[in-house]
């Protein structure tokens, strides 16, 4: 039951990023991400107010985790930019793929104070794989 | 094509970097009001470039003319994160990861048939060969850790 609603999370995902790349053939990137962010936001005050009844606070931050906002607009304007020239599937593999990469990058030099886990060999030939697919992914 | 494959890499490397700030706001803020501060900077910020764009006459003007559904992706995005946090204590982060790739894979493909009307069968081989990759590496670094 639980492993389905995480499949459907997945699934809801994907058709967020589709829906988005479709919704910036007409309107702006700035636009998208204002109509997802505003949409979202908005739900989950709702969420926030009515099943979990927490207190909405937003102060009491370091300044520099506010950023998270930015990089918000900037990951859903560039993901709608390409799934809507390289298809939903396309774009989230190549994602996944940077995301390894970097989260390899991070762990191996102990980068924004993580717990130093140095680069394992065995990950070698899964990369590799992953390139090849991508290049695969090139040629069509 | 070379450039925007390589943008669509940066921007999974930029993923991270985004949840990991994530991640501290919601040690500071909670994990509900920490993701909250995402949506209300990235609405505010976002309405600004609008503003300075030029582009806020013409997007006013196609607001009305797209159909309904589009508007539902910033609804399908919040249902997706609340139910990946409610679960996540219920299963293994490992478990949780791998299923939520393949719900956006197996629904990747069908929306890309389906909406955009792009299908190859190289395409489905690389999409597919760089799933078993991430597949393999999850595996590979889910043993190491628990090695330890």
């Amino acid at each position: 039951m639980y492993s389905f609603l995480v499949l459907l999370a997945g699934i809801l995902q994907s058709a967020m990023m589709s829906f988005n790349g479709l919704l910036a053939e007409s309107v702006s990137l700035w636009g998208v991400s204002f109509i997802v962010h505003f949409s979202g936001g908005l739900l989950l005050v709702l969420y926030i107010l009515l099943v979990v009844r927490e207190k909405i606070t937003l102060r009491g931050m370091p300044w520099y985790l506010y950023s998270a906002g930015f990089f918000g607009v900037l990951l859903v304007s560039v993901s709608s930019w390409c799934v809507g020239i390289l298809g939903a599937a396309v774009t989230t593999c190549l994602s996944v793929a940077g995301q390894l990469f970097i989260s390899a990058v991070i762990d191996h030099y102990g980068l924004f104070h993580v717990p130093r886990v140095p680069f394992s060999i065995k990950r070698i030939p899964c990369f590799l794989m992953i390139l090849a697919g991508i290049i695969l992914l090139n040629l069509s | 094509m070379y450039a925007i494959i390589f943008i669509a890499f940066l921007y999974g490397c930029a993923t991270v970097i985004s949840k990991m700030i994530n991640y501290r706001a919601a040690q500071e803020l909670g994990t509900w009001n920490g993701s909250l501060v995402n949506y209300v900077v990235a609405s505010i910020l976002a309405l600004v470039l609008l503003f300075f764009s030029s582009k806020l006459q013409t997007d006013l003007a196609m607001c009305t003319k797209v159909p309904a559904y589009l508007y539902a992706g910033g609804t399908f995005g919040v249902i997706a994160f609340v139910l990946s946090i409610v679960t996540l204590n219920r299963m293994k982060v490992f478990q949780s990861t791998i299923l939520l790739l393949s719900g956006q894979l197996l629904a990747g493909i069908l929306f890309d048939v389906a909406v955009f009307r792009n299908f190859s069968w190289i395409k489905l081989a690389g999409v597919l060969l760089v799933a078993a990759g991430i597949f393999w590496d999850k595996k590979v670094t889910s043993s190491v850790s628990k090695n330890d």
